[in-house]
């Protein structure tokens, strides 16, 4: 009697057990998101008749491609930007000049990633990942339209973060993703602008920030 | 024996499929309503005041039985009666400034979806949209003070969203309602800001027009309110 209430918990246990068909040897994975800012400014000085535009861009795209190399462990890239433009032009009864600011990151991170199931709709993980950056920056100057000069500055980053992570599927296929700061760990050296510089970064902590920013995650099996 | 079988897959077709109460065709209202008034009147100078009315009110309707949408409508207005003093070729002048100088009213269109746990509490979410208006006169002294300018703006702003919550029925009428967390994805946003001074030192326009497309959510963000449903 027992013995057969018992089989038949765990009979129902096993049914709501999830069988994480996602995160099996084989499986690939794609995921992408993206975010941007945007401001155009327009001003007049009606006193002087001086006026001027400021226009400015930031998108910060990013790619992830993985492949699961084992049931729960995946390898994979990350492919990441961050392109910054700004345009300045001030123009006065005597004078015009226009500024123009570039700036870009672009960011190619290497990472192996844990999973965790919870159930049938979520999962946590936990991603390791060197990130290597090319930054670059231009400065393009002009008086009265006339292109002057350019000054331009290259440099490099590379570092490490461990950081976890958390899925929720919304169909077998599609979830959506979002890192977590629980516990957090990096080391970056910076080399740009004539500017070196060494960060080390380490975060234990209980208490769950309350931003999140998502990102789009296909997992996609073989037939 | 056979019971215990019985029993099992009873207990699991009532954890699983609750029976629920009829919500289609329910409507409800929730919303807040504010009244600010201070005074402040110093012994060595002149008496200044500031108040500021303002409502906000969702107004549902359930369509299916876990399905609802409605308008939300917001106003504000606020006031000030405040002093400020420039000092123009070394002598002193007072400038007593009064009347509105906040107005902003807001129309959206929300959408929510349902997840009835059971006779009592349940899960909705959905997206909205709102349009957003506003517009703000203030007062700054500039150049070390020898100046007074007044900035004017009038602003527009779309947004897109989406929001989750959590609700506890506490009766048929009334109804508790949680947020749980919140996302604003896309923001468009156009603004005029003038800027006219006393003694004609400033006198400035600036228009500008800026957008965010930023796909996150915040969670958790804890605030409780009421509901009430007011069709028989």
């Amino acid at each position: 009697m027992k013995k057969n209430l018992l089989l038949g918990i765990l009979g129902y246990l096993c049914l709501s057990i999830p069988v994480k068909a996602q995160l099996q040897k084989g499986t690939k994975y794609v995921a992408a998101t993206i975010s941007s800012t945007g401001n155009g400014q327009h001003y007049k000085d009606r006193k002087d008749n001086s006026s001027g535009k400021i226009n400015q861009i930031s998108v910060n795209p990013s790619f992830q491609f993985g492949k699961f190399i084992s049931d729960n462990k995946m390898i994979g890239v990350g492919a990441g930007a961050n392109l910054n433009f700004i345009k300045q032009k001030s123009t006065t009864t005597f004078h015009s000049d226009t500024y123009k600011n570039n700036y870009a990151a672009y960011t190619l991170s290497p990472y192996i990633r844990h999973y965790k199931p919870l159930n049938t709709k979520w999962a946590i993980f936990l991603n390791s990942s060197v990130n290597l950056s090319y930054l670059h920056s231009k400065r393009d100057i002009w008086d009265y339209d006339i292109w002057l000069r350019d000054v331009q500055r290259d440099g490099y980053s590379g570092g490490i973060t461990i950081n976890p992570g958390i899925s929720y599927w919304i169909s077998p296929r599609f979830a959506l993703e979002s890192d977590i700061n629980l516990l957090s760990l990096g080391v970056t050296y910076q080399d740009f602008d004539k500017v070196k510089s060494f960060t080390f970064r380490s975060v234990a902590t209980s208490n769950l920030t309350s931003y999140f920013s998502v990102r789009a995650s296909w997992y996609l099996q073989k037939r | 024996m056979k019971k215990i079988y019985f029993l099992v897959i009873i207990s699991i077709l009532v954890f699983s499929k609750p029976v629920l109460a009829q919500f289609e065709g329910k409507k409800f209202l929730s919303g807040s309503a504010q009244i600010d008034f201070g005074n402040n009147n110093p012994e060595m100078s002149q008496s200044t005041n500031g108040y500021s009315a303002g409502i906000n009110v969702n107004l549902g309707k359930f369509k299916t039985n876990t399905r609802a949408s409605g308008w939300n409508l917001a106003g504000s207005i606020g006031g000030q009666k405040a002093f400020y003093q420039t000092f123009t070729n070394g002598s002193q002048v007072n400038w007593e400034k009064s009347g509105i100088n906040l107005v902003g009213a807001q129309i959206g269109k929300f959408w929510q979806f349902y997840k009835h746990f059971n006779e009592k509490v349940g899960v909705f979410a959905g997206p909205g949209v709102n349009a957003t208006y506003q517009n703000t006169r203030s007062y700054e002294p500039v150049l070390e003070g020898q100046y007074l300018t007044e900035i004017k703006s009038n602003s527009i702003g779309l947004a897109l969203g989406v929001s989750a919550g959590i609700y506890y029925r506490l009766s048929e009428k009334w109804w508790i309602d949680g947020s749980i967390g919140f996302s604003s994805p896309v923001n468009i946003n156009y603004s005029i800001t003038d800027r006219k001074s006393t003694g004609d030192f400033e006198d400035f326009r600036s228009k500008s027009m800026s957008y965010s497309l930023t796909p996150s959510f915040t969670f958790p963000s804890v605030s409780f309110g009421v509901r009430y449903f007011y069709n028989r």
